[in-house]
């Protein structure tokens, strides 16, 4: 007899319904699976067979084919088990066809007839829901991250057992049985008080401030100081001053945590900008994405949060040039041979560094760098990443004193207030374009949007030409101008905002030369 | 001394030649001269006699390089190199080289040599100096050039080099003493150094060209720096310091010594101050210098700021923040910190358009992300 079961798969960050399909007849007696399979897939023979022989139920010696469609994508993980036992049993007349009508079912079984928890849950329920599908099963460990969709039931499964005797219910009696998940959306949006706060940060205000503008207009940030300076302790408090994530953004950060199977009833919905602050040695391949079919890399899960890269001249220089794409298209593509993958990568990106490879120049007590060892380790650093990096920074050693002083410092949430109400601006003049952030101005729409009195305009003239800038320099001196502007609540942007942001200038190639 | 012009080229051919051989010491050179009568005759000396004076292997050596290479061929590779060639019994052969213990034999040069009658100032001090060094380095070398008085020095990374671009830039003559040969710019980074110095002064060396640096040719080099000198100026030397073997020398050869204090805590003045304590003379403004040695008062102190924009229409902000930059770097966090300190109550973009205010206006200048006074 033939059977049926929609099941569910991810493609890159894609997802799509797939069918199991189940036929057992008579004839030779055996177990065939087609349909573009992966090893692990392929595996699943052994892992219903075993699981349905100790939940009782023996297979007799029949021929059973199964056959997973679409045909020509190619399959790969272990959520096909419970799919493929299910329209086993339903073929060989042990569920009733109804039962499986309009549900999804996904799955890794154990052995023991366990169902295990798998990748991918929310973007295919979120699939399920758009394709009409009324009831998903899904292991019970990913049954909070299935609820957060809403709209769709989702029954989540412990066992095989569990499984068949769900789907043996009446359809009336089958809410008494397994109630089905409570949308937990709500709660887990809750839960968003950060553990750290910038009121702990002591003394370092110009870098403070410097964090503020770079949030204000999504600039990307680099921050120049010796060890110890506080770079990282910033770095982990930029999030806390971050706009919280609206629902569509935490359905798609969490999309994207799902497919990187890092999603668990613990943590069914990402709510919390992401930081991710990857160690120096990473390859090229855990940033960008990588596995014959690519899971979301380091950048991807740091989308629509803040990608910290400590250290950043230690990188190698690889890994630091993937970054360029990212950072100018907000996503990044992978191609492989079974087909291209593009993932989001819209994060912020905040790197430090230190200043030589000793960390303390220009403190010559301390520094024993030459300026050959010096102009080597800066130039690890190429000029399209740094050109990409509108504010600029230096942390300073922090003294003694400050460290013990009782200062009163504004706390994250008084920061948050004012980078909400410039993000407001940027939104609302923006609002018939395509940008969303100051930093993401072209040169061509600087003028329209980035006014200058006149004098202001003779101020930035007789900079540019005093302080040997070049077009780049200029324009992201005005974009940062810009954004200061919004901080200040002025739509013109007036001298003093301008004379901000060149102080947070790169141009100072005396660096970088 | 021949009187024809012909005789002196020719003996310059010969000097030359007998020069070239790198492994033969100055004073050894000197030795075969007086021992000869003429520089002809060192060429055609005959083997015994080298041997009585180079020993039985140095003879060889010479007679092979006699075979190979003659003062015609040897002079022409020099000329084709565009150096020039002067030694001892030369007229133009520096007088302030001859009186020195170990002079040098000959002098390779490119540009030209040090003029007669012009004072001139060793510059010297660390590589890898402090923006301290730096500044001092400068005001010292433009005040000197624009005086008219020579810098000398080696062309090193740091303070050597720092000054002498100083006085290139205030247009004054600079000369540098290399420790290999004359053709080869070495440190690589201060080439456009080596080839402004052609221009404004000269490169010198005593040994051949294409002779690539090796440490121990620099400790002799130093002895031609303070032999050209009339003063040695050390700005920053670690407590050892190669700086140090040129100090030596200059007290050696009778020249004055003058130091740049600096914090007895910085490990780049620690050789600066040990000086002090032997001895030298401090120097905490050119006019120190100008004055010892007679060369005539400054005309007026250059005051940098006449050209500026007056002090009254600086904003309050940039004021007061000028107050807090001094000479040495800071960064702007620092200003920040010292502004509260002194319970200022300016905001960061207020204290940053009192750091672009001054800059523009050529109060303060920002250079490896720190801000200082120009």
């Amino acid at each position: 007899m033939y059977s049926r079961v929609i099941t569910g798969a991810v493609s890159g960050i894609e997802s799509v319904l797939a069918a199991v399909e189940v036929d057992a007849s008579k004839g030779m007696p055996g177990f065939e699976m087609v349909g573009q399979l992966n090893n692990e897939v392929r595996e699943a023979r052994e892992r219903v067979r075993v699981a349905l022989k100790n939940v009782s139920v023996e297979i007799p010696p029949m021929r059973i084919t199964v056959s997973i469609s679409p045909a020509e994508m190619r399959k790969e993980g272990a959520s096909y088990d419970l799919p493929i036992a299910v329209g086993i049993l339903v073929s060989l007349g042990l569920i009733p066809e109804e039962g499986i009508k309009n549900t999804l079912i996904i799955g890794e079984l154990g052995l023991d007839g366990e169902v295990r928890l798998v990748r991918g849950v929310l973007p295919i329920v979120q699939r399920a829901k758009q394709e009409k599908i009324m009831r998903c099963i899904v292991p019970i460990e990913n049954v909070k991250e299935g609820a957060v969709i809403g709209g769709i039931e989702i029954i989540g499964v412990r066992t095989l057992r569990n499984t068949i005797e769900y789907l043996r219910e009446a359809e009336e009696r089958k809410a008494q049985r397994i109630v089905p998940a409570e949308q937990t959306l709500m709660e887990s949006l809750e839960e968003t008080i950060a553990d750290v706060d910038f009121a702990e940060v002591n003394g370092q205000e110009s870098i403070k401030r410097a964090v503020e503008v770079a949030a204000a207009g999504f600039h990307h940030i680099l921050m120049v100081g010796p060890p110890g300076s506080g770079k990282t302790m910033i770095a982990k408090r930029i999030p806390t001053i971050l706009p919280d994530l609206s629902m569509e953004e935490s359905l798609e950060v969490s999309t994207i945590y799902s497919v990187a199977g890092q999603l668990d009833n613990k943590k069914a919905l990402i709510t919390r900008r992401p930081f991710l602050d990857p160690h120096h040695t990473i390859s090229e391949q855990a940033l960008a994405g990588g596995g014959r079919i690519p899971r979301p890399g380091v950048i991807s899960l740091a989308h629509r949060g803040v990608l910290f890269m400590d250290e950043l001249p230690e990188f190698r220089r690889n890994t630091i040039e993937i970054l360029r794409q990212p950072l100018e298209d907000k996503r990044i593509h992978i191609a492989r041979t079974y087909g291209s993958f593009v993932y989001p990568a819209d994060f912020m990106l905040v790197a430090a560094m230190n200043p030589c490879p000793c960390g303390h120049f220009p403190d010559r007590n301390r520094c024993s760098c030459s300026e050959a060892e010096i102009k080597k380790y800066l130039s690890r650093i190429s000029g399209p990443i740094l050109d990409r990096i509108d504010v600029v920074t230096e942390a300073p050693r922090v003294e003694i004193r400050q460290l013990s002083a009782e200062m009163h410092n504004e706390s994250s949430v008084d920061i948050k207030q004012r980078v909400l109400e410039a993000r407001a601006r940027q939104e609302y003049r923006y609002k018939d374009t395509t940008y969303q952030f100051n930093a993401e101005l072209r040169p061509g729409d600087i003028k329209e949007y980035c006014k200058l009195d006149t004098k202001t305009q003779e101020m930035m003239e007789e900079v540019f030409t005093m302080m040997n800038l070049s077009a780049r320099a200029y324009h992201k001196i005005i974009k940062v101008a810009r954004t200061i502007a919004d901080l200040d609540r002025k739509e013109d942007i007036l001298a003093e905002h301008l004379s901000e942001a060149i102080c947070y200038r790169m141009n100072d190639y005396k660096y970088w030369n | 001394m021949r009187e024809d012009k012909e005789g002196i080229v020719q003996q310059k051919q010969y000097a030359c030649w007998l020069d070239t051989i790198y492994w033969i010491a100055s004073d050894t050179k000197y030795k075969l001269l007086r021992a000869a009568g003429s520089i002809q005759n060192v060429y055609n000396m005959e083997e015994r006699q080298l041997a009585a004076i180079m020993g039985r292997k140095g003879c060889e050596r010479f007679c092979q390089h006699r075979k190979r290479y003659t003062p015609q061929k040897v002079w022409n590779y020099i000329k084709e190199l565009g150096i020039r060639y002067t030694y001892c019994e030369d007229s133009d052969f520096p007088r302030k080289l001859v009186c020195i213990p170990d002079p040098p034999f000959g002098i390779f040069y490119k540009g030209q040599l040090p003029a007669k009658n012009v004072a001139a100032v060793a510059i010297i001090g660390a590589r890898k100096c402090s923006e301290y060094g730096k500044h001092m380095a400068e005001t010292f070398a433009l005040a000197f050039a624009s005086q008219g008085i020579d810098i000398i020095s080696g062309m090193a990374q740091g303070i050597d080099g720092i000054s002498q671009k100083a006085a290139l830039e205030a247009g004054g003559n600079s000369y540098a003493v290399l420790g290999c040969g004359v053709d080869i710019v070495y440190p690589k980074s201060n080439e456009k150094l080596y080839y402004q110095l052609l221009e404004h002064g000269g490169v010198l060396s005593e040994y051949p060209p294409q002779m690539e640096p090796r440490p121990m040719l620099f400790p002799p080099r130093n002895r031609i720096i303070s032999a050209l000198s009339d003063v040695v100026l050390v700005v920053e030397a670690r407590e050892k310091s190669g700086t140090l073997i040129t100090v030596d020398m200059a007290l050696e050869q009778g020249k004055e010594v003058y130091t740049v204090p600096g914090r007895c805590t910085d490990s780049l003045s620690m050789g600066c101050n040990r000086l002090l304590r032997q001895g030298a003379v401090t120097a905490t403004v050119p006019e120190d210098i100008i004055e010892d040695m007679r060369w005539g008062a400054l005309p007026q102190k250059i005051d940098k700021q006449t050209s500026k924009v007056s002090w009254e229409k600086l904003s309050t902000i940039a004021q007061e923040v000028y107050a807090i930059i001094g000479v040495l770097p800071v960064t702007q966090e620092r200003i920040v910190s010292l502004l509260r300190e002194k319970k200022k109550t300016f905001t960061v973009p207020q204290i940053c358009q009192g750091l672009v205010e001054l800059e523009l206006k050529g109060f303060i200048i920002f250079a490896n992300r720190q801000y200082k006074r120009t």
